[in-house]
């Protein structure tokens, strides 16, 4: 009779804390909808942070590379070997040269191409591969010529990744010309003479859909020139590359080369990046296999994430994590500090009463423990309530979007790729299970204060109020 | 010294026992306010039998509240000896006096101090709660104390919904439902009107002859100086005066 057990204990405490929660409605409310309002906020700015992670990515990465590239590269160990040889044949007549970018290409891409696709549908993996290739070189017109990139592409397979089909725009008739200006075309795929040119070189070029234009690389040690035929105009995102970029078909490039069927990557688009591991398995496989009907024996295949492809983007996410943490962890810290307060004051306030319940009996540590009980229930439930209010609140933008284009203009460019000003946030059920659970733990702690100053005090003290210690 | 022999004492009202259950020597508390001292009590040595319905008297910053609050556990004198039922306090860690307080002692405050978000039935329970007595033998015990009280109907009203007076009869309710050897009460009517003031005295000295609990008040009250047993006045923390009624 004299004194509870621990299961007689932990009754009580619970008893006695739920009738504070339920009875004190104001109280509970402001502590409460502290807790609440903080994890929403955080579960909100974590969904819209990770759906702009995403988006950078996958900008950068429909644009730039894939999930996986694949390539070929000039053996490591081949420089080396290289230069033993010119040592040791140092009157060779042939005397090998280094690779050029051009040279790098991989053989039977259809096939590559082919193998991928199954292995990877067969591992129930959605994705697309897509091949494409690039060459350096000068564009003349009759009026001048400019340094420009030729990007080679497949133009059936390529609007399933990127927007550049979305970027067609009418051509200005010639200098001087007057008229209407004339429609743009997408390359059709066995077209190896169509070209689409950005805006700016069209300008500087002075050409309009259906001129000719001459393209001039070097190729084999030797100069080489082609004939195109202009499709279209493309606007792009930036100055710089509508002044430097054209766009042709694999064909083409592979007509200018000699060769048939390569290229000089062939990149793999998933739907799901989390899926990226596994693929890069069945690539890494499939890639050593394809290795031996390579013809160049100085070439080795390698499959790379888009991490280890595009290392300035990575580098980039990783410095926008760090920042959107340091971020998140100061705006932790209010939270934290502006939960703390109200616990604090609610357990100042309430001062007296935990006097008076010592006064009668209950003992200190009791007592302390009555608060860090109800804290805990409180903090459970709130929680709960944060989380299903975070939800609520992300729902629109992870359904709809959040458009920032009247805050950030146009889209602001990160390592060569332009920034979406529509963010679409993404849900990131670990960050709910972190942030609810840190919430519940912070409430927790938020009461241990309180609760070790009242154990510390002497019923009287208590009970003589805030006001007077 | 515990004094557990029942003694005869023609002085006082008579209970079934007469033991003593407050016993105090040479009782001294000091408050420090900034630098300076403040004597609250100054040598007070004080007995007190089972069954007393004994009030403290004076002017206000005399000591009676400190007293009390001495006998009750809640503070620890600077000099001299409390012993309840002849237990030395001095000697008692926090959680055994807490331990007293919850099995020996019950309080009525001047301003009642009830626990606020609990009803009037929940407030004269908590005590049993704390105890781990069974629910149903709460509910017995609390419903029987309320009627007693006379607030057998208002047991479900918070203590926002009870008048002073009602307030204070909970607060009595409360402070008999630990069935206390001993129950002080400091100025337990100076917030109610003389009526209600009256009906309260009435009904601590029916518990006190009834149930034999001892009763022990600071007061100013005159009414409640009529009707106590003994009265003791203090002056400047030191008893000028002790008078038993027969
Ligand atoms: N907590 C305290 N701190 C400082 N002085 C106190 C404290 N409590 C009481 N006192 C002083 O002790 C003296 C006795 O006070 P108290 O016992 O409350 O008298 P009474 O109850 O008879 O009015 C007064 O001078 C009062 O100012
Ligand atoms: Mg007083």
């Amino acid at each position: 009779m004299d004194s509870l057990d621990l299961k007689q204990s932990i009754k009580l405490l619970f008893k006695l804390a739920i009738r504070q929660l339920k009875r004190d409605k104001r109280r509970t409310l402001i502590t409460g909808s502290a807790i609440s309002l903080g994890l929403a906020l955080f579960i909100f700015s974590d969904h819209i942070q990770q759906g702009s992670y995403q988006s950078l990515i996958k900008v950068g990465i429909s644009t730039q590379a894939g999930h996986i590239v694949i390539q070929a590269q000039e053996h490591k160990d081949e420089q080396k070997i290289h230069d033993r040889q010119k040592l040791s044949k140092k009157l060779s007549k042939k005397p090998s040269r280094k690779l050029n970018q051009l040279d790098q290409r991989i053989e039977k891409v259809t096939e590559l191409q082919m193998s991928l696709e199954q292995a990877l549908s067969h591992a129930k993996i959605s994705g697309l591969s897509l091949a494409r290739a690039e060459i350096g070189g000068l564009l003349h017109s009759p009026v001048g010529g400019a340094r420009t990139r030729l990007l080679a592409i497949d133009p059936q397979l390529e609007p399933k990744v990127s927007d550049w089909h979305k970027r067609l725009v009418p051509a200005k008739l010639p200098q001087g010309e007057k008229g209407e200006p004339i429609k743009s075309h997408w390359l059709k795929q066995d077209d190896d003479r169509g070209i689409l040119l950005g805006q700016k070189l069209a300008e500087r070029l002075d050409l309009t859909v259906g001129d000719k234009v001459v393209f001039s690389y070097s190729y084999q040690q030797e100069n080489q020139s082609r004939l195109f035929r202009v499709r279209g105009v493309l606007k792009l995102s930036s100055e710089d590359q509508e002044a430097s970029t054209a766009l042709i078909t694999l064909n083409a490039y592979n007509s200018s080369l000699n060769t048939q069927d390569q290229a000089q990557k062939v990149s793999i688009h998933l739907e799901q990046i989390d899926l990226l591991p596994q693929a890069l398995a069945i690539s890494h496989k499939l890639v050593k296999a394809h290795q031996a009907k390579q013809t160049n024996a100085r070439l080795k295949l390698e499959s790379l994430s888009w991490q280890e492809a595009l290392p300035a983007l990575y580098q980039f996410t990783l410095k926008d994590r760090q920042t959107s943490l340091a971020i998140f962890l100061i705006m932790g810290i209010m939270i934290a500090i502006g939960v703390l307060n109200t616990v604090a004051m609610s357990a100042l306030e309430r001062q007296r009463y935990f006097g008076v319940m010592m006064a009668l009996g209950l003992s200190p540590k009791l007592m302390g423990a009555l608060l860090v009980v109800e804290a805990f229930v409180l903090g459970i439930f709130a929680s709960m309530i944060g989380l299903v209010l975070g939800i609520l609140v992300s729902w629109p933008a992870v359904e709809y979007g959040l458009d920032l284009s009247e805050m950030v203009g146009e889209g602001m460019e990160v390592g060569g790729v332009v920034m979406e000003t529509t963010i679409h946030a993404v849900w990131h059920p670990e960050g709910l299970l972190l942030f609810t659970s840190a919430s519940i733990i912070l409430s927790l702690l938020a009461s241990l204060w309180p609760a070790w100053r009242t154990t510390h005090l002497s019923a009287l003290d208590a009970m003589r109020g805030p006001d007077t210690q | 010294m515990s004094d557990s022999h029942p003694q005869v004492s023609e002085q006082h009202e008579v209970t079934s026992t007469h033991e003593t259950i407050v016993h105090i020597q040479d009782l001294k508390k000091a408050y420090t306010q900034g630098q300076s001292k403040v004597w609250a009590l100054r040598g007070v040595d004080l007995e007190i039998k089972a069954g007393e319905f004994t009030a403290f008297m004076g002017p206000s910053g005399s000591g009676k509240t400190t007293l009390l609050n001495m006998i009750g556990a809640l503070d620890r004198p600077s000099e001299g000896i409390v012993k309840i039922n002849g237990r030395s306090l001095g000697e008692m860690s926090d959680t055994e006096r807490a331990e007293l307080r919850r099995n020996k002692v019950g309080f009525i405050f001047q301003s009642y101090n009830l626990l606020p978000v609990l009803t009037a039935y929940e407030n004269a329970e908590f005590v049993l709660m704390v105890r781990g007595v069974p629910e149903a033998e709460r509910k017995a015990k609390v419903m029987e104390l309320l009627t007693a009280v006379g607030l057998g109907e208002l047991a479900h009203r918070r203590p926002n919904e009870l008048s002073g007076g009602q307030q204070q009869r909970v607060a009595i309710a409360r402070a008999m439902a630990g069935e206390p050897a001993l129950i002080l009460a400091d100025e337990p009517t100076a917030n109610l009107d003389s009526q209600t003031g009256a009906s309260l005295i009435a009904l601590m000295r029916k518990l006190n002859q009834e149930r034999g609990i001892t009763f022990i008040f600071s007061t100013h009250d005159p009414q409640v100086i009529k009707a106590a047993k003994r009265v003791i006045r203090l002056v400047d923390g030191q008893i000028a005066a002790d008078e038993s009624k027969t």
